[in-house]
């Protein structure tokens, strides 16, 4: 929510109705099975400011990110989100693009539990001046977390994926918004195939498949 | 009756008493200001702050069974995520608020997806982001106005509810016309905190 002037607070409150004066209680026992979720939660730290402003530096430098969202979505498959991924086919086109992408940054040593990937808006039509570089850590319980060069675009929803380089299939990891910038990762999701980590903005249009306008992408290397 | 113009509640400190301090930035709330290293007792007052908010909240746009969901969503995603507020930009309200929208979108985005899965129609419309939010910023601002001293929240209902200017509430409540906009001004300082979040 961007910071609102106090004139549009005032034009607000001629607006105001009954039902925004009302205010329900949630049902008795909510407060514990949110206390029991965050039961054993570690203990958290205070953020530094330098978090979203210095994203750390990548080892090496990676292969250009091309996916093409228009070939894809003229399948009109819908990609389901978190555990309801899908298959999408797209035949050749997926094959040429793994190529580009190449799949060797991702090394297949399962021991290697954390992934690097420097997402940037290069090559992309959507405006975004900035980057993000995504960690994927963890070993049974995955998370990939965001931290941001720049303030992202206000006003539309932005939505995290993890996508197969050949365009195959993908799965939304959730939106983001400021509280969230850490999402886990799905069990049955394999990040050496999932290797593609893409923001997109995401219209509120009722259509649960990828817009295609991508604000920022980049390929996950082990380190 | 005529309408309270907003330049008049902007400069409602022109002529406040000569002993009242100068406006001074919104207060932090000591919940606010522990959250971010906050500890059991604090998630719990949290909860008990904001809990009918966001549940109301999410009840204007789902039923109770989701907005409970949401809620317990909500108040999990702003617990593991506290260290990611920040107090000197806004109010815990506020930021709140905006995980409850976005949680409410992607309630309704899985279901959409769902029931493309299985070839359904959704039973629901979905809210838009804008609705949303017009929605949450009037429930942030009654509850900011509520928060107030019981004699700023009288005169600044007057002024934003019942659109009385300042010599009409300062002749309908005996309250002194500089004590009136010393009040609005004061008021005014407070709803800033309790109404916004500038995202960084």
């Amino acid at each position: 929510m961007a910071d609102i002037d106090l004139d549009d607070w005032i034009r607000l409150s001629r607006t105001v109705t009954d039902d925004d004066r009302t205010r329900v209680e949630p049902p008795p026992g909510l407060f514990d099975s949110i206390a029991a979720a965050v039961a054993n939660d570690p203990v958290a730290e205070p953020a530094p400011e330098t978090t979203r402003l210095e994203p750390p530096p990548i080892p090496e430098p990676e292969p250009a990110t091309v996916v093409d969202f228009d070939a894809a979505r003229s399948r009109r498959a819908p990609r389901a989100r978190r555990r309801n991924r899908r298959r999408l086919a797209l035949g050749g086109v997926a094959a040429a693009l793994a190529a580009v992408i190449g799949l060797s940054i991702i090394d297949t040593d399962d021991a290697v539990t954390t992934f690097v990937a420097e997402a940037t808006n290069a090559e992309l039509t959507e405006p975004y001046d900035g980057t993000a570089t995504a960690t994927i850590s963890g070993e049974s319980d995955q998370t990939l977390d965001l931290d941001f060069s720049a303030p992202l675009p206000d006003g539309e929803p932005i939505e995290v994926w993890l996508i197969k380089p050949d365009l195959s299939d993908m799965v939304s990891l959730g939106l983001l918004d400021d509280a969230t910038s850490e999402f886990s990762v799905p069990s049955d999701i394999d990040v050496r195939e999932f290797s593609i980590v893409d923001l997109s903005i995401e219209p509120n249009d009722g259509d649960p498949t990828h817009s295609g306008r991508s604000i920022l992408r980049g390929a996950l290397r082990s380190i | 009756m005529a309408l309270v113009t907003t330049s008049e509640i902007h400069n409602s400190d022109a002529d406040a008493p000569a002993d009242q301090p100068a406006a001074t930035r919104a207060e932090v709330t000591p919940l606010e200001a522990s959250f971010t290293v906050g500890n059991d007792a604090d998630l719990r007052a949290l909860y008990d702050e904001y809990g009918s908010f966001v549940y109301s909240l999410c009840r204007r746009a789902v039923d109770d069974a989701a907005a409970a969901d949401i809620t317990q969503e909500v108040f999990i995603a702003a617990w593991r995520n506290r260290a990611r507020y920040d107090a000197g930009r806004g109010g815990l309200g506020p930021w709140l608020a905006g995980i409850t929208r976005n949680k409410i979108i992607d309630h309704f985005r899985s279901n959409a997806r769902e029931d493309r899965r299985v070839e359904r129609v959704k039973s629901a419309p979905q809210p838009s982001q804008s609705d949303l939010e017009e929605v949450s910023l009037r429930m942030l601002l009654v509850d900011a106005i509520d928060e107030l001293p019981e004699r700023a929240r009288t005169v600044i209902s007057l002024a934003f509810f019942d659109e009385l200017t300042h010599v009409e509430i300062s002749a309908r409540t005996g309250i002194p016309l500089g004590t009136v906009k010393s009040d609005i001004r004061r008021g005014l300082d407070r709803l800033r905190h309790g109404l916004g979040y500038i995202h960084g």
